[in-house]
């Protein structure tokens, strides 16, 4: 496959993600779009601490990436010996705080909205069910396609941040405001990661073949995070919209 | 009854007192580095220092250490993860280790090739136990006042890496050391002002003045001995007195 075919293949799958993205940011600003009480913020942001400190996103350990870090701080070090060892460590070691943070953020938030401690036996209940599925599906796509499927699972991580550049702007009562600036911290540590998934695939897939099947995984990931995203706002799943938003009936959400 | 005037006296004296310890650091680092060297002169003290940068986070194994710390909490499930004050604390230890981790690899990469962990474990000075020796008895006079005295010291105003840093060189080699050190220094100044803060926020009494004193000048006599070990010298006795009666010009804070 020649460089432009694939250059054209990329910009239309972040073109796609993009649509995605925007469908998140809808769903953020018809919560947001109101006035909401202490105890419906509570609600979504019970499902993001869980996110933050259990969310497998990006690796499959069932611990999250928080403990999977933590858990290998200690170990990983005595493998820094080289120049290229070190970086990897270091690396690691800025992920993890910046993940950790994210955590912390969230749960602080939580606190004062519902005036009770993040207990760490209760965080394990706070998954939803349609985060559940969406878990389900990276997991069965990680497990049949393998690295493959890890990359299609990188492209949608996140969401294009679109959650957080929704949740920077609300305001108007002391639960928004630090839900605010939670929402900025994350979102300035995610731009900074870029759409390096997109890059990924391009590197990686070889044939249209390659490129229609990451498609396809990307949108049944994609379609479930939107699923995730009204259940985390306790909004009642519509269907009808995600079919529009998956024929590209919305507009991107600009690049930033 | 001490009164605030005189308080304010004391703790002019300690910072003064400090001021000339890091000014004896900086002295010995200086004339190893403005003297004639092979670059495989330089590979001692950079190794100590790499192992310094590991062991002190405990990143090399050392009981009571932020590794340590980290590593027991998530043994026990994580409960700085459950308040607010936890949750600070834990991204404080993190950003620490992160940051000795750093400075580890600045040094480490000066050295170039692989910097073995196994024979870093094996690279403590006899000066090293000595000043660990120390630690046990001062502990065991006084926890309080030792914690607070080892605070004060630790990094020995950072007396070493101003000394890197104001190198004034054409020398390839040198520059890097200059660079690592300054970076190092700017890292390192606001824990010594963390130190003096713990001084005057828990110190009421000239006669717990006079004790911490006395375990500033056992600590900072035996640091300056183990710097000069770390460079391959020694520093006279009479020199250490003089450092210690305050007869040393005080480092100048750089320009920019």
């Amino acid at each position: 496959m020649d460089a432009q075919r694939k250059s054209e293949l990329s910009a239309s799958l972040n073109e796609m993600g993009r649509r995605f993205w925007a469908g998140e940011a809808e769903i953020c600003r018809q919560f947001w779009g109101q006035p909401r009480s202490s105890e419906e913020q509570a609600h979504w942001l019970r499902l993001q601490v869980y996110k933050e400190m259990y969310g497998s996103g990006l690796v499959g350990n069932p611990g999250g990436l928080i403990r999977a870090f933590l858990e290998e701080l200690h170990d990983q070090v005595g493998n820094a010996e080289t120049k290229e060892q070190r970086s990897d460590f270091e690396r690691s070691l800025r992920v993890l705080r910046e993940e950790y943070n994210h955590f912390k953020l969230f749960a602080d938030v939580l606190e004062t909205a519902t005036g009770q401690p993040v207990s760490n036996e209760s965080l394990k209940g706070w998954q939803l069910d349609e985060d559940k599925k969406l878990q389900a599906i990276r997991q069965r796509i990680r497990e049949q396609e393998g690295a493959f499927g890890e990359l299609a699972i990188m492209f949608t991580e996140g969401g294009g941040s679109a959650f957080f550049l929704v949740g920077r702007d609300i305001k108007g009562d002391p639960v928004s405001d630090e839900i605010a600036q939670a929402c900025e911290t994350v979102y300035t540590d995610e731009l900074e990661h870029g759409e390096h998934g997109a890059l990924d695939l391009e590197h990686e897939l070889d044939s249209e073949e390659e490129w229609a099947k990451a498609r396809e995984l990307i949108t049944e990931i994609c379609q479930q995070r939107l699923r995730m995203r009204y259940g985390m706002f306790a909004l009642p799943i519509n269907e009808a919209r995600i079919a529009e938003i998956t024929e590209g009936k919305i507009e991107p959400l600009p690049v930033a | 009854m001490t009164t605030t005037a005189e308080l304010t006296d004391l703790m002019a004296e300690l910072n003064s007192l400090g001021e000339s310890f890091w000014a004896g650091e900086a002295e010995i680092a200086r004339e190893f580095l403005m003297a004639a060297h092979d670059p495989k002169d330089h590979v001692h003290w950079l190794l100590h220092q790499c192992y310094r940068e590991l062991r002190g986070p405990g990143l090399l194994d050392r009981p009571s250490s932020r590794t340590r710390w980290v590593v027991d909490n998530i043994a026990a499930g994580l409960p700085a993860a459950e308040t607010a004050e936890g949750r600070t604390q834990l991204k404080y230890q993190l950003h620490q280790i992160a940051e000795e981790f750093d400075h580890f690899k600045l040094y480490a990469d000066i050295l170039g090739g692989p910097v073995k962990m196994e024979d870093m474990r094996g690279l403590s000075l006899p000066s090293d136990k000595v000043i660990e020796a120390l630690r046990v008895k001062l502990y065991a006079e006084n926890e309080r006042l030792a914690r607070l005295a080892y605070d004060f010291t630790e990094g020995g105003g950072a007396g070493i890496f101003y000394a890197q840093g104001a190198l004034e060189t054409n020398d390839p080699l040198l520059l890097r050391i200059k660079d690592a050190g300054r970076y190092i220094y700017d890292d390192e100044v606001p824990h010594g002002q963390h130190g003096v803060s713990g001084i005057e926020l828990n110190l009421t009494t000239a006669e717990d003045f006079q004790k911490i004193r006395a375990m500033i000048v056992e600590i900072g006599r035996e640091r300056l001995r183990m710097r000069a070990e770390m460079h391959d010298t020694t520093m006279s006795e009479a020199r250490i007195d003089e450092i210690t009666a305050g007869k040393i010009e005080p480092l100048k804070p750089f320009a920019d």
